[in-house]
């Protein structure tokens, strides 16, 4: 019997929209879960995804997908391929297993609750396809780092550092509590689908996988990329969200969701992709510069997509500008100063050679960041490796949770003052590393108010004893696991450079 | 005489940073103990006198926290004074 062509099927299987005759509308879907902003209920039946597939044929792909992947793995299981990879690129590889394998889980929770809340079915079933990628993702990324046990014990983060009190995943946690879980579907698929994964994912997952694959980590770069395939898939649930709240007069409503998200995510971006791109990943194979591939993919790309749906650029436009231009290098320079406090171990990534490639695609590297480097670089010539541990703790925002680097900012010529932004509530002092952190926690002060930054719970004696090392036990750090630089300092062992 | 925690910089430094001192120690002491998580390790030593600014002013350097009426959690930035 001849099959039908889907499209000649599919907007009938698709159409599970009803008008319901025993309950109400608002049982099925309270507003807490889907806040419709009074658009019509029929009206979202109109929802239409882009792309278009049914479950056969994800079926299909998706076997093909991991076949693909699974083959890669087991053929490099089998070598040598990751021992001999440069130690900066490892650590890359453990900081990215860390802080997304289980984001991905906390992903297909948010994708679930758009399966069933999101109020068109057609919706409903791309929110279904989605919850199966990101249970995808946080399986294999799981998988493959289980696997590195043997050779690397830090991938162990993979699983483990959502289960920590980690400052670097406290930020992440932030986040993703902000944006995937405490969030109602119709913000969600603005922030999550459309901000966080269709403008920020690929700088991490296409960007690095270009430079996987020129290092020749076939089975990181096959792995990240065939996720970034589901990625393109599920994060349409965005557009057509974003398309009904601009035809029914909510396109300030969408403005401020995508604002606040695109700024959150910038941030923990610039944490994670910066140093990556820029610091970990050998010079000869950065394929583009971390600013570059922001440019291209945030910038270009996405952008792109604001100005066709009529909407403006966040009001902070230049402020994230400029900070491409130095913020990453700022906390770079802190994750490594920080080092112990890490489950990877950072690549200070500041040889003469990469000093100067910084400087090329960063003009003013070197006067900026290049003076600390030097200081460092001479305590570790000097045999005074204590001068190169911190004594103390940077303070973090009360919104992103990480450290304060407006004293980078304000050296660097782009912030008027190193001063911390502050905010007092209710007896409490709040404090910022940048307008728009602020602005975001004031927009939804109760939302976040009620929250200890790493900084607070030191403070009010939750970290006990209130030392480095009990603040490094309180963030789930054995010592065996304590980061330390990857190269083992060796390149400090080369001419001193002076900060031009 | 009480503890206080206070967000800290040293001029050129690239972050903030906790600094816990005593409210009865006098400015000048305060940029000496600030410059010891900073200068030598992060910037080079340089000559002069270190000073205290807060709210764009530079404190009197024989003057307390407390006498000033600096609280916890303000933002203070230790200089060489030139």
């Amino acid at each position: 019997m001849p099959r039908l062509e889907r499209t000649q099927w599919y907007d009938l299987a698709r159409d599970m929209n009803w008008r319901f005759k025993y309950v109400t509308e608002e049982e099925v879907f309270p507003n807490q879960l889907c806040d419709r902003r009074d658009i019509p209920d029929e009206a979202w039946w109109k929802w239409d995804e882009p792309y278009k597939i049914s479950y056969g044929e994800y079926v299909h792909n998706q076997v093909n997908k991991d076949a693909g992947i699974y083959s890669v793995k087991g053929a490099t299981s089998r070598s040598k391929m990751f021992e001999q990879l440069d130690p900066g690129w490892k650590s890359a590889l453990v900081a990215h297993y860390g802080a997304i394998t289980l984001a991905e889980y906390q992903a297909a929770m948010s994708e679930a609750r758009m399966g069933r809340f999101g109020r068109a079915a057609a919706w409903r079933n791309m929110a279904t396809y989605g919850t199966l990628d990101e249970l995808r993702h946080s399986q294999i990324q799981a998988y493959f780092s289980h696997a590195l046990l043997q050779k690397e014990p830090r991938a162990d983060w993979a699983h483990k550092a959502y289960h920590t009190n980690n400052w670097a995943i406290i930020a992440a946690r932030h986040l993703f509590d902000d944006i995937f879980q405490a969030n109602e579907v119709v913000s969600t698929a603005l922030q999550l689908t459309f901000t966080f994964e269709t403008g920020f994912t690929n700088v991490q997952f296409l960007g690095l996988a270009a430079d996987a694959m020129n290092i020749g980590d076939v089975e990181f770069g096959a792995l990240i990329s065939s996720i970034q395939t589901d990625e393109a898939r599920h994060a349409q649930q965005g557009e057509p969200t974003l398309r009904l709240l601009i035809e029914h007069g909510k396109k300030d409503v969408a403005q401020k969701l995508i604002d606040h998200a695109l700024w959150r995510s910038w941030r923990l971006f610039a944490l994670l992709t910066g140093p990556a791109m820029d610091y970990y990943t050998p010079l000869e194979h950065r394929s583009m510069s971390f600013k570059e591939f922001m440019e291209e993919w945030l910038v270009k790309q996405f952008l792109d997509q604001f100005r066709d749906f009529g909407l403006e650029k966040p009001w902070y436009w230049n402020q994230f500008l400029d900070e491409l231009n130095w913020y990453h290098h700022a906390i770079h320079l802190g994750l490594w100063y920080w080092r112990p406090t890490l489950w990877w171990n950072p690549d200070a990534g500041v040889a003469p050679e990469e000093r100067d490639w910084l400087e090329t695609k960063y003009p003013g590297w070197h006067k900026t960041f290049g003076k600390h480097w030097d200081v460092i670089s001479e305590n570790v010539r000097q045999g005074k490796r204590e001068m190169t541990y911190p004594e103390t703790f940077p303070i973090t925002c009360n919104l992103c949770q990480i450290p304060l680097a407006t004293a980078a900012g304000h050296a660097a010529g782009y912030l008027q003052s190193p001063a911390p932004l502050m905010l007092n509530h209710q007896g409490r002092r709040y404090v910022f590393c940048s307008q728009p952190c602020k602005w975001i926690f004031e927009q939804n002060i109760e939302r976040f108010a009620g929250h200890l930054s790493i900084i607070d719970r030191l403070l009010t004696g939750l970290i006990q004893p209130p030392t480095v090392p009990g603040a490094l036990t309180y963030m789930g750090l054995a010592p065996s696991e304590y980061g330390d630089d990857a190269t083992g300092y060796t390149w400090a062992f080369s001419p001193a450079r002076v900060a031009l | 005489m009480a503890t206080i925690p206070l967000q800290a910089t040293f001029e050129g430094n690239f972050v903030i940073f906790l600094a816990l001192v005593e409210d009865q120690a006098t400015t000048q002491v305060i940029a000496e103990q600030l410059a010891q998580h900073v200068i030598g390790r992060l910037l080079t030593p340089q000559n002069g006198v270190m000073r205290l600014r807060y709210n764009n002013s530079v404190l009197p350097v024989d003057k307390t926290l407390a006498e000033i009426g600096i609280g916890p959690m303000e933002f203070v930035e230790a200089f060489y004074d030139a």
